[in-house]
């Protein structure tokens, strides 16, 4: 890898000189002469080339990997403020009153009241109706799932033939509860 | 930290009420409720036009019945309204001022009153400044510094038209809004300020906020100084007032029984007695049977009848009960049953009423109410705590608390087949935003309207219509392919920004929602702006006339009596004559040609008479001028007397 002060770019530097003009000093020096400093050339002051030169050799070496770092930082900061359950800092599935402690230390933080940024904010709030309404949904389900009664229902449609209410309710419980899945036209 | 500027500014709270308004400033560490000019710390949310000026407040009111027609009430019942909605149709048979639609497109309602002989319409956002611009002189007189910012308190369930309007009835009054803020929400916070809520355990509360026009019920969490709404309901048109026109509504039919005449047409009658109709109602709350008397009501009969408090409370049963739908709506919206409420706050003059409170207390199970604020300071009290806290001028205390709105209604869009598909549900906390993704109805659409409404129906058609705006230059292609972003934003104030973007086009617009309905413009806003200037200026200028011209009428008796004062060996007849002439001149001046002149005519003549007695006294001048001022004190008192005019 080219990057500023390893050994291949060291390397290449005298290299790269030895081309505008001092050929015959390269020749003649050892192997083990050749290296960075005004001892390598000898005689006639070298023009030794600035810092920064150096340093735009290892650019277009690194530049995809600096990209692409980037990039990964970038994309895990969308993740994190899109996903509620990051921009909360909490594990998916955390209990309500978790979410609500994690919202109102947060909100202390992020309300432009406080000199808050609002953008911030509205992400902040938006996940915490995400969350409550994860928590709403799934309390729901458990609780409809364990509840006898409704097994008993279940039972008893399957006993008998299946109606256009059947399918539309099989079609109702396909689709997520808020239609976010589904784009819907104007 | 001091602020960089000398001038200390201060942010009040304005709890601008239909029927009363309350002004209140954060100050030295204290809340501060404001008492006006007359003493009183609520001012009626009145004006009034008479034949030479307009009046504010307990002036305009104490006046409403002789001059009906030109006194302005309930703004805030047709604010932010169109003119065909069917709630200002209803109160438009029961105030005695004219309302008219503007004609346009938006129908918005005008206030037609006459003033000076001239017919002069104002909108509804108008009366408001003006009450506002009442309660910021009186916050003035009483801090002594300029008053530029204020937090506007709005009944919970207002909707986004409402809201904005309010907030440009502050611009006009020459107010910068802070904040528009909800009443109950507001109340919570003079109770948060009351008990202590820094404690780490999370509590609930009600609060039940009745005032004279609107009706609110708000559940809060406070946890750690934290404010949390949870959910809120309520019924923008149910309040004192309409238990008011019940009572009147029963005295008018006793007296068409007993007389066998119709007051109902004559303005002055109805009014004088819905003033004792809403004394009685007042009354009923502490003693349980009253009396309605009123001399000469209609054609010179006169008027008595008894009420007892347990036909009061018939007559507006189904109103009591109808608030108290609300109550469960909140609890069911916040997920809480009704023993996890800790604590049940009362705000609003309605909530003294006996009925009301023993509904509230059976529907908590005999639970004690919360008196301990004062339920008509109370929302004041609050926003101006609110405005402590924005404006960054409060105690540490104050600065530690924060305070999370929500939003009353469902908003969302119109999608195909006239469905609402909601982005923002009700009681999200606020500020907020919502996107989702959209896409075209038909193949080859190059355009989307995309229209915006507020409610809880599943269709449109039954929700409250906010704006409407169009997406053009869609890339034509396929139905179901282009994806169109939707983006609601809502902001802390509750009021909705919605901008849509083609996301392959990157084509973008957006509408601010109020701007579209019913919303003035900002041109609209400067021109009221300097409509009040100059009414500020019409009403100086005025009090300057009459100053004037009292002023010249002390000046006339002074001339008169000097005059007779003189000894007659000193002033000779004929000189006498040409005074006594042209004291009479300018008498007959005064009666005929001042009733229009100003203040510069009336000094203009006083200056003349005083130039025409040096000259023609010239030479008694040092006994007229003892003669003129013998009586010092008696001059001092009148010149006192017509100040005080």
């Amino acid at each position: 890898m080219l990057w500023p002060g390893c050994i291949l770019s060291q390397l290449c530097q005298p290299a790269w000189q030895v081309q505008t003009g001092q050929a015959a000093d390269w020749k003649r020096s050892k192997r083990s002469e050749r290296s960075f400093g005004e001892r390598v050339v000898g005689v006639p002051p070298v023009r030794r080339v600035g810092v920064l030169p150096e340093a735009l050799w290892g650019v277009p070496w690194s530049l995809p990997i600096l990209l692409r770092r980037h990039s990964k930082i970038k994309l895990r900061a969308r993740k994190e403020a899109t996903d509620p359950w990051s921009v909360l800092g909490l594990s998916p599935g955390a209990s309500s009153s978790e979410v609500r402690r994690a919202f109102r230390a947060r909100a202390r933080l992020w309300h432009p009241d406080r000199g808050g940024d609002p953008e911030r904010f509205q992400a902040l709030s938006q996940a915490y109706a995400h969350a409550m309404n994860f928590e709403a949904s799934t309390e729901s389900a458990e609780k409809a799932t364990s509840s006898v009664r409704r097994r008993a229902v279940e039972d008893e449609a399957e006993r008998r033939e299946p109606t256009l209410e059947d399918f539309l309710q099989w079609r109702r419980k396909q689709r997520p509860s808020h239609s976010n899945g589904m784009v819907q036209s104007i | 930290m001091q602020p960089a500027s000398e001038e200390k500014s201060y942010a009040v709270g304005i709890d601008l009420g239909t029927t009363y308004s309350c002004v209140g400033v954060y100050k030295d560490g204290e809340v501060q409720i404001i008492a006006n000019d007359q003493g009183n710390r609520t001012t009626p949310s009145y004006v009034a036009w008479t034949e030479q000026e307009r009046l504010l407040g307990d002036a305009a009111k104490n006046q409403v019945a002789s001059n009906p027609t030109n006194t302005v009430f309930d703004a805030k019942r047709l604010i932010g309204r169109r003119f065909d909605d069917p709630i200002v149709q209803a109160d438009l048979k029961l105030w005695p001022f004219k309302v008219v639609s503007d004609g346009t497109k938006d129908d918005k309602p005008l206030i037609e009153i006459f003033y000076q002989g001239v017919a002069k319409k104002f909108h509804p956002e108008e009366i408001s400044s003006m009450i506002l611009t009442k309660m910021k002189q009186t916050a003035e007189a009483y801090l002594g510094h300029r008053v530029r910012e204020a937090v506007i308190t709005v009944p919970a369930y207002f909707n986004d038209a409402q809201r904005q309007a309010t907030k440009d009835a502050g611009e006009i009054a020459g107010l910068r809004v802070l904040r528009i803020v909800n009443e109950p929400t507001a109340a919570a916070i003079a109770y948060g300020l009351d008990k202590s809520t820094s404690a780490q355990k999370e509590t609930h509360i009600l609060v039940f906020d009745m005032g004279g026009g609107t009706f609110d019920v708000s559940v809060l969490a406070i946890q750690e100084s934290v404010f949390e709404v949870k959910a809120t309901a309520g019924d923008p048109h149910l309040g004192g007032e309409d238990f008011d026109n019940r009572i009147l509504s029963h005295c008018i039919a006793d007296f068409r029984r007993k007389y066998q005449s119709d007051p109902t047409r004559n303005q002055r009658a109805v009014r004088r007695l819905r003033t004792q109709c809403e004394r009685a109602k007042r009354l009923l709350s502490t003693q349980t049977s009253v009396t309605i008397e009123v001399d000469s009501l209609h054609e010179g009969n006169d008027f008595s009848i008894r009420l007892s408090r347990a036909k009061f409370e018939e007559l507006c049963l189904d109103y009591f009960k109808k608030a108290m739908e609300p109550v469960e709506q909140c609890l069911k919206d916040s997920n809480l049953p009704q023993k996890a409420i800790s604590d049940i706050v009362m705000v609003g003059g309605s909530t003294r009423i006996p009925k009301v409170q023993e509904l509230i207390k059976a529907f908590f199970h005999g639970k004690e109410l919360c008196k301990s604020i004062n339920p008509d300071e109370a929302v004041a009290y609050g926003a101006a705590v609110q405005a402590a806290i924005v404006s960054g001028h409060g105690s540490e205390e104050v600065q530690n608390m924060l305070l999370l709105d929500v939003a009353p209604l469902s908003l969302g869009i119109e999608t195909a087949g006239g469905m609402m598909q909601v982005l923002i549900e009700r009681n999200s906390t606020v500020s907020t935003s919502k996107s989702q993704d959209f896409t075209t109805f038909e193949d080859y659409q190059d355009h989307v309207d995309i229209s915006v409404y507020e409610g809880e129906r599943a269709m449109v058609k039954d929700n409250n219509f906010l704006g409407k705006f169009t997406l053009k230059d869609i890339p034509k292609s396929l139905r179901g392919v282009p994806k169109i972003q939707v983006t609601f934003t809502i902001d802390t104030n509750g009021i909705l920004q919605v901008s849509a973007e083609d996301a392959k086009s990157n084509k973008k617009s957006e509408i601010q929602i109020a701007n579209e309905k019913g919303r003035l413009t900002q041109n609209d806003i400067q021109k009221m702006l300097q409509e009040a200037e100059k009414y500020k200026g019409e009403d100086e200028i005025s009090k300057g006339d009459m100053l004037a011209k009292e002023e010249l009428k002390v000046y006339f008796q002074r001339f008169d009596k000097g005059i007779q004062d003189l000894d007659a060996s000193k002033l000779q007849e004929q000189d006498r004559e040409r005074l006594e002439k042209k004291l009479a001149d300018a008498y007959h001046w005064l009666e005929h040609d001042g009733l229009k002149a100003g203040k510069p005519e009336f000094e203009a003549k006083q200056k003349e008479l005083q130039a025409v007695m040096n000259t023609e006294t010239w030479t008694f001048a040092g006994h007229l001028h003892s003669a003129l001022y013998r009586n010092d004190w008696e001059w001092r008192a009148a010149l006192l007397v017509c100040r005080e005019f």
